[in-house]
């Protein structure tokens, strides 16, 4: 590791915001800030177009790492030009690698235009096998093609789901990177292709989606999201909205999307409410008036406060039915010492320990979901033994030090190598 | 001394409403803020910020009338706000955020874009327009690209850098 002492190493980002905006931003930053500390010289460099928020908007006056906006101005917001900014930028600050974090369909584009260094791309969810948003969800069922085997199937589905934002005027941060880099044209299949040839490693959540990258496969690394150590703020205004003397059924994140599964847990909570009533489901929609006899929402709730609501929690439930990436409510969960009910798939299969951290049960079986809050609503001590198991799980695997150790080190070292 | 303003803060169905309440309250922590919220809106989540709950919206299941709109809009006018804030960029609001008397307003949108709303109904509608008919023209151009065009693994080469072009084109993205 004697050379990875003074090494600089670039980070390019086309989305990152901080305050976050997103799972990408908050696990960027705790990356970056661990790294920092292992002497690397470490720069993040961030595109900020002008007239547009949700990009390279860092309000904060110090991050713990070198962080260089580089603005866009609105006439110079195409592809050639992009590109070019942040080449340049790149290229007077001559790093030993590029390791490439969150973007989308222009990121493939800015991996050709960083040819000349060794490369990683780090992908967050699903954005490198679907052309029409990063959750390759359709129908309520994960969707079974990919871009790079099934391009004019992508490129189809695409359109139709992004025509309406096309056809307004309205493009939303994927919808913009889709017209900036062309990604409808036939041509953009050969950028995605070279681009995943370029990269010397291609970072993912989850073993799932490691075997979705087929002949690449050998060029991939699983690598963790983390969480920080340390206890979450004790004080939660919407804790007060739990209902007293029952034992709280817990979803967090973005329940309202239909990748979520919420139906699921509410046909779940609904078999039970038949024998029992000691329970009460809480979910954080973000509309607090989206309640019902036996659940209720929390209303829309930061990162931090929805953490400081886990605490409170009996169990906590992540029904995906997506193939959730990582499932960082999952890790939030154990390392607040609580049970996790989860769907089998993506990331969750990986976090979730079946019958010592929690239950693992197959996506969108209702059924199944009940059976498994039965068990945690009827046996407290076993609920407690499980919570305990998933905290020593999170320490023990999941905190950023570690993650920052075991993985990104290496993933660095391979790419000086 | 610069006194705070009086906001008023229209609900809408959106991700963002509570978001945008918090953020309001940290930006001005002595304002008086008053939230036009639906009827069913349980009050406490306002109130724990310091913030005044009028419930006089219908539920967002409910029908609306005439009558709901004169009464919320001689609402919003007795309050005399400085600042209306509403959460989309509509016409309808648009024309709500124009009567409501208010010096400035402004739209606090889901991705976090704060904008004043200083189009006039007219314009606001001629933008669409513009923007709408701008819009139809790319879409028919990619949709040609699509349901034309082919994807040929074969033809995949790796461009060398020499082959890129990192020169402004200065043309009009429309992004």
């Amino acid at each position: 590791m004697a050379n990875k002492k003074s090494a600089r190493i670039a980070f390019v980002d086309l989305l990152f915001c901080w305050p976050p905006q997103g799972g990408a931003d908050v696990d960027l930053y705790h990356v970056l800030e661990a790294l920092t500390g292992h002497d690397l010289d470490i720069k993040l460099y961030v595109p900020h177009f002008e007239g547009i928020m949700g990009r390279g908007v860092v309000s904060m006056p110090q991050l713990p790492f070198q962080v260089e906006i580089l603005e866009i101005p609105r006439r110079h917001q195409n592809r050639s030009a992009i590109l070019g900014v942040l080449r340049e930028a790149v290229t007077t600050w001559n790093p030993e690698a590029v390791i490439l974090t969150h973007g989308y369909a222009l990121k493939a584009h800015l991996a050709l235009a960083l040819q000349d260094y060794p490369l990683a791309g780090r992908y967050y969810a699903h954005e490198l096998f679907c052309a029409r948003d990063s959750l390759r969800f359709k129908n309520n069922l994960p969707c079974p093609y990919n871009y790079l085997d099934h391009a004019d199937i992508c490129r189809r589905c695409a359109l139709k789901t992004l025509g309406p934002q096309i056809r307004t005027g309205r493009a939303g941060a994927w919808t913009q990177e889709y017209l900036l880099a062309e990604a409808y044209a036939r041509a953009y299949h050969s950028v995605a292709i070279s681009a995943l040839e370029t990269m010397k490693r291609v970072v993912v959540y989850n073993h799932q989606l490691e075997e979705t990258l087929g002949k690449y496969r050998d060029k991939a690394m699983v690598i963790p999201g983390g969480v920080p150590t340390g206890e979450p703020s004790p004080a939660c205004q919407s804790a007060s909205l739990f209902p007293p003397n029952k034992k709280i059924v817990f979803m967090s994140g973005r329940a309202e999307d239909p990748a979520k599964g919420l139906s699921v847990l509410i046909e779940a909570g609904a078999r039970l409410l038949r024998h029992r009533q000691d329970f009460h489901i809480v979910i954080t929609h973000y509309d607090p008036m989206w309640r019902g006899p036996f659940f209720s929402s929390t209303g829309w709730l930061d990162h931090v406060q929805a953490r400081a609501l886990m605490a409170h929690a009996t169990i906590c439930v992540v029904p995906s039915l997506w193939q959730e990436p990582f499932g960082l409510v999952a890790v939030e969960a154990m390392m607040a010492g609580v049970p996790v009910c989860a769907s089998d798939t993506g990331g969750l299969r990986d976090i979730v320990k079946h019958q010592d951290t929690g239950f693992l049960f197959p996506p969108g079986d209702a059924g199944a979901l009940a059976h498994a809050l039965e068990v945690l609503l009827d046996d407290d001590n076993r609920c407690r033994a499980m919570g305990r198991a998933g905290r020593d799980r999170a320490c023990n695997s999941y905190t950023w030090s570690m993650v920052v150790d075991n993985y990104y080190l290496p993933l660095i070292e391979s790419l000086l190598s | 001394m610069i006194s705070e303003p009086n906001i008023t803060l229209f609900y809408s169905y959106g991700v963002h409403f509570l978001r945008t309440a918090r953020a309001l309250r940290q930006r001005h922590e002595a304002a008086a803020i008053t939230a036009f919220v639906p009827k069913d809106f349980p009050e406490e989540l306002l109130s724990s910020l310091n913030i005044r709950c009028l419930p006089l919206l219908p539920n967002p299941s409910q029908k609306r009338s005439l009558k709901h709109v004169a009464t919320i809009l001689r609402a919003i006018r007795g309050m005399r706000p400085d600042v209306f804030i509403v959460l989309f960029d509509s016409p309808k609001l648009r024309t709500l955020a124009a009567l409501s008397g208010a010096g400035e307003r402004l739209c606090y949108h889901p991705d976090g874009r704060i904008t004043p709303m200083r189009w006039s109904f007219a314009g606001s509608l001629a933008r669409s327009f513009m923007q709408a008919f701008r819009g139809r023209l790319r879409y028919t151009y990619i949709w040609c690209h699509v349901h034309f065009t082919r994807v040929d693994r074969s033809m995949v080469q790796k461009p060398s850098i020499s082959d890129l072009d990192f020169s402004d084109t200065d043309q009009d993205t429309g992004v």
